[in-house]
């Protein structure tokens, strides 16, 4: 069996997404949902897409050392939880920032990076990861 | 005839950084010999997750923060560079959805050598002269590799840089172009090879000097211009030492080329290289100052090109990370290990 | 609604079972608890299984193991929802009796996981947490719960010895059990020097990668009375979602599922934390077992590590948690650990442990859950 992390159309289906951080607003309950809904928890279904802001705040966060295959090279590396928005986390690494430099509350920004390859000859697939400011 | 020229502007420097003794130590060469022979200190080590598109694309991001415009009036993106990450699908296209230029473009990929950048720095230039488009993004942007223990490997360095072209908002008009060309085999790759190779001391005279000599006399002499006239000069810098020779021998005193001199901490960016030099020299530059950029590429040829910076200048340098700031702020030094490794010269058996 | 009785348990030794397949592990489990309970048929069956399609290249697990039981043609349900797909097999088999449909099912889980590579493995695993907004980024389960862990720290001081004092304790209890797949003592020490996985947690704060399979006859009461059984009813069954992934809770350092679904069986069983004598949780890693004891109520908020340091959740604790060995000693074959924690509370109230008896043990709770948290079911067993 072989595994593809990453399939083409996966992979560009939620390029607004990767690249450009675009996600659903509620104007009922203030809102972001990261990716885009098509139905709020509120019941709303008529949300609005915004970009999100490419800064926000470190809410925890960890030193990853046996990631998958694809991402073997990179070990150890630095991933958390970065809220952006209301509503809005995304789950990224922490890129070219020392481990020791890392600390709960943080502002980091976001990159624009290569997240992972299909292989030797497959697809690259990018994404966003955040830096110290 | 309106006047066109940059919108804004805008580099990526990685963070990560390998001294040459760290380089030299293992292959049991003398640091200092090549420090001084090359001019050069250290250089810039892209990260395993960076490349030509996304070094191209956070620089076009500060190019776009700097211009103030809407990215979907951007006609047409090109990207020049000698490591394009794939063979066969642009860099422009992954680089056009990021910055939001899509769908209505253009895309092609550029390609000769370090000159490639400029090259897209032209024909977008043109577009917009011609009227054939509103905006325009030329990148140069390369991460490209010397061969182990080869006298390459010192200099070989990552970054991008990114200019907007048009006809308003200008911070810095064009006023001349150039370029000088010929068949010279000074440094080449052929397909599949993983590493180029050149032609040792053939590349200096007979190649870089013989074209960014001949674009710089030829764009002075068009212009009408002799070299008192111009306030900065930015050459193409695979080491130290070339730009400076050939600032001296266009008349251009070393002060004239600091701002845009990068080359001994940064490397070589190839086509990168006097666009990135270019960008830290808006950095600084004053309204109504003249700018010559002449770039190189082997194989071979120059472009060259002439500035005129407007008072637009003031107003937008500081609405992105200058080139300097990013060349010497969170540097990260890694040993010859890590940076074979992060640059794939590792031999895997799978 | 009808009274519900579990009359028979079945479970076989659990580790890196290369001779058994995934079809061997759930019909001995399934014969087991078959003889235990002593009937000699049964309506309808449940699966547990998270993912035989990538571990095993097999779907279609009902028809698979109706047949391989011999029990064609009765109905037989796959239930999935990642490592909480045992414990809701069990309350779907509840509810079928429960609700008069059947009077006799079978509730099973198994997972086979030793067939693959551990990249493969990984892979497969990684599919319980959002594949494009956590896995794409790179993020692992372990990962995930060093996330949690980190912000249980950073919330309410709970200490790295706090987390290693879980593992030191399920092996404790796993030492005893004879099905257990590492029946090993370890020291704080010892968990805190082994290999790191993500920090703060390391491996020893992991459960492991298992075979194995668990199985239970559900029926009414009054059929158990007849089959002369001892009776243990299941009195309370709660299930709950979160979302998926992580970043979406609003606390980082809890678990909403598992109060919702607690509070359900709860209410449903008539009792309180306070009621319950010993519960098996799910403690796929260590902080899993500090913040689920807080979302059962047996703790407050942040109250965890303390209580685990004191030693409130060992064996003649206030609480025994995991006398079985939990995840982390007896294993974690996915599909399987939901049942497997029934089996256990059943062998409490039967006097079975030993040396891990918990004396006049009446109320267990069982306490499964999903991926990180985004699926959870709970389940109350009273001893007559």
């Amino acid at each position: 069996m072989s595994f593809e992390s990453v399939t083409p159309p996966r992979y560009a289906r939620y390029i607004p997404q990767r690249y450009r951080l675009e996600a659903g607003y509620c104007k009922e309950c203030d809102r972001y949902y990261f990716p885009p809904r098509k139905v709020c928890a509120c019941g709303c279904s008529e949300m609005e897409i915004r970009k999100l802001p490419d800064e926000g705040e470190l809410l925890t966060w960890t030193i990853i050392h046996t990631p998958g295959s694809q991402f073997q090279d990179q070990r150890p590396f630095a991933l958390g939880i970065v809220e952006l928005a209301p509503g809005a986390r995304i789950t990224t690494q922490i890129a070219d920032t020392p481990f020791e430099d890392i600390k709960i509350g943080m502002r980091l920004k976001v990159e624009f990076r290569k997240i992972q390859s299909v292989g030797e000859g497959g697809v690259l697939a990018y994404g966003y990861k955040v830096v110290s400011v | 005839m309106t006047d066109v020229g940059i919108v804004g502007y805008g580099a990526s420097i990685p963070r990560r950084r390998i001294k040459v003794e760290e380089i030299a130590k293992v292959w049991g060469a003398d640091a200092e010999s090549y420090k001084k022979g090359l001019m050069l200190t250290e250089k810039s080590v892209p990260a395993s997750d960076q490349d030509t598109i996304s070094l191209s694309v956070e620089a076009s991001k500060r190019a776009l923060k700097r211009a103030g415009i809407d990215p979907v009036r951007i006609g047409s993106v090109y990207i020049g560079s000698e490591s394009h990450p794939y063979a066969v699908k642009p860099s422009g296209t992954t680089v056009a959805e990021a910055i939001g230029a899509v769908p209505e473009c253009h895309c092609a990929d550029f390609e000769f050598a370090c000159k490639a950048g400029t090259e897209g720095m032209f024909v977008a230039y043109s577009e917009v002269k011609a009227g054939t488009v509103e905006y325009s993004l030329a990148i140069g942007a390369d991460t490209s590799q010397g061969a182990p223990g080869d006298a390459l490997e010192y200099s070989a360095a990552a970054g991008a840089a990114a200019f907007i072209f048009g006809r308003d908002r200008l911070c810095a008009i064009v006023t001349h172009t150039y370029s000088y060309m010929t068949d010279t085999p000074d440094f080449w790759r052929r397909e599949y090879q993983h590493y180029p190779q050149h032609g040792g001391r053939y590349t200096g005279e007979p190649a870089y000097f013989k074209h960014v000599l001949g674009a710089g006399r030829g764009i002075l002499k068009l212009a009408g211009l002799t070299a008192d006239k111009i306030d900065w000069f930015i050459a193409h810098q695979p080491n130290g030492k070339f730009p400076l020779r050939a600032g001296k021998e266009l008349g251009f005193p070393k002060a004239k080329l600091d701002p845009g001199w990068l080359v001994p901490t940064l490397g070589n960016t190839y086509s990168g290289a006097s666009p990135i030099g270019l960008t830290a020299t808006l950095d600084i530059a004053k309204p109504g100052q003249r700018i010559l950029m002449v770039s190189y590429g082997s194989g071979a040829g120059s472009d060259a090109f002439i500035f005129e910076v407007t008072e637009r200048i003031n107003e937008i340098r500081d609405l992105a990370e200058r080139t300097r700031y990013q060349l010497e702020h969170h540097p990260i030094y890694l040993d010859y290990g890590n940076y074979a490794k992060h640059r794939g010269k590792i031999l895997r058996s799978t | 609604m009808r009274d519900v009785a579990v009359v028979g348990i079945g479970m076989d030794k659990w580790g890196e079972l290369w001779e058994k397949d995934l079809r061997d592990l759930y019909v001995e489990a399934a014969l087991l608890a078959i003889d235990d309970a002593g009937v000699d048929h049964v309506d309808s069956m449940y699966v547990g299984c998270m993912t035989s399609g990538l571990f095993n290249a097999q779907e279609h697990l009902g028809s698979i193991m109706a047949d391989y039981l011999g029990m064609n043609p009765i109905p037989a349900t796959r239930i999935e929802s990642a490592c909480a797909s045992g414990g809701i097999a069990v309350r779907m088999g509840f509810m079928e009796v429960a609700g008069g449909f059947s009077d006799i099912v079978l509730a099973g889980g198994v997972e086979k996981m030793t067939d693959i590579s551990g990249d493969g493995a990984t892979f497969a695993l990684a599919t319980a947490c959002d594949q494009e907004w956590e896995a794409y980024n790179g993020v692992t389960f372990p990962g995930l719960y060093a996330m949690m862990a980190r912000a249980h720290m950073h919330k309410y001081g709970t200490t790295r010895e706090q987390l290693a004092m879980v593992a030191v304790k399920n092996h404790a209890n796993g030492y005893h059990n004879p099905n257990a797949q590492y029946r090993m003592k370890i020291t704080v020490k010892d968990v805190i020097n082994s290999v790191k996985v993500a920090e703060p947690l390391n491996i020893l704060d992991c459960s492991p990668i298992t075979d194995g399979a668990a199985a239970v006859i559900l029926t009414t009461v009054e059929n158990a009375r007849k089959l002369g059984k001892p009776i243990v009813r299941i009195i309370g069954s709660g299930q709950a979602t979160s979302t998926i992934a992580l970043h979406s809770r609003s606390d980082l350092a809890g678990m909403d599922a598992t109060r919702f679904a607690a509070e359900k069986a709860y209410k449903m069983a008539g009792k309180t934390p306070k009621d319950i004598d010993l519960a098996e949780v799910h403690d796929c890693f260590t902080i899993a077992e500090l913040i689920v004891m807080e979302e059962l109520g047996f703790v407050e908020k942040g109250k965890s590590g303390p209580a685990v340091e004191a030693g409130e959740t060992a064996i003649g604790g206030r609480i025994p948690i995991n006398t079985s060995g939990g995840l982390k000693s007896k294993g974690h074959p996915v599909g399987a650990t939901g049942v497997a924690q029934v089996v256990a509370l059943v062998e409490q109230f039967r006097c079975e442990k030993g040396e891990c008896q918990v004396e006049g043990a009446k109320v267990g709770l069982a306490q499964n859950m999903g991926g990180s948290g985004g699926s959870c079911v709970v389940t109350i067993l009273e001893a007559e």
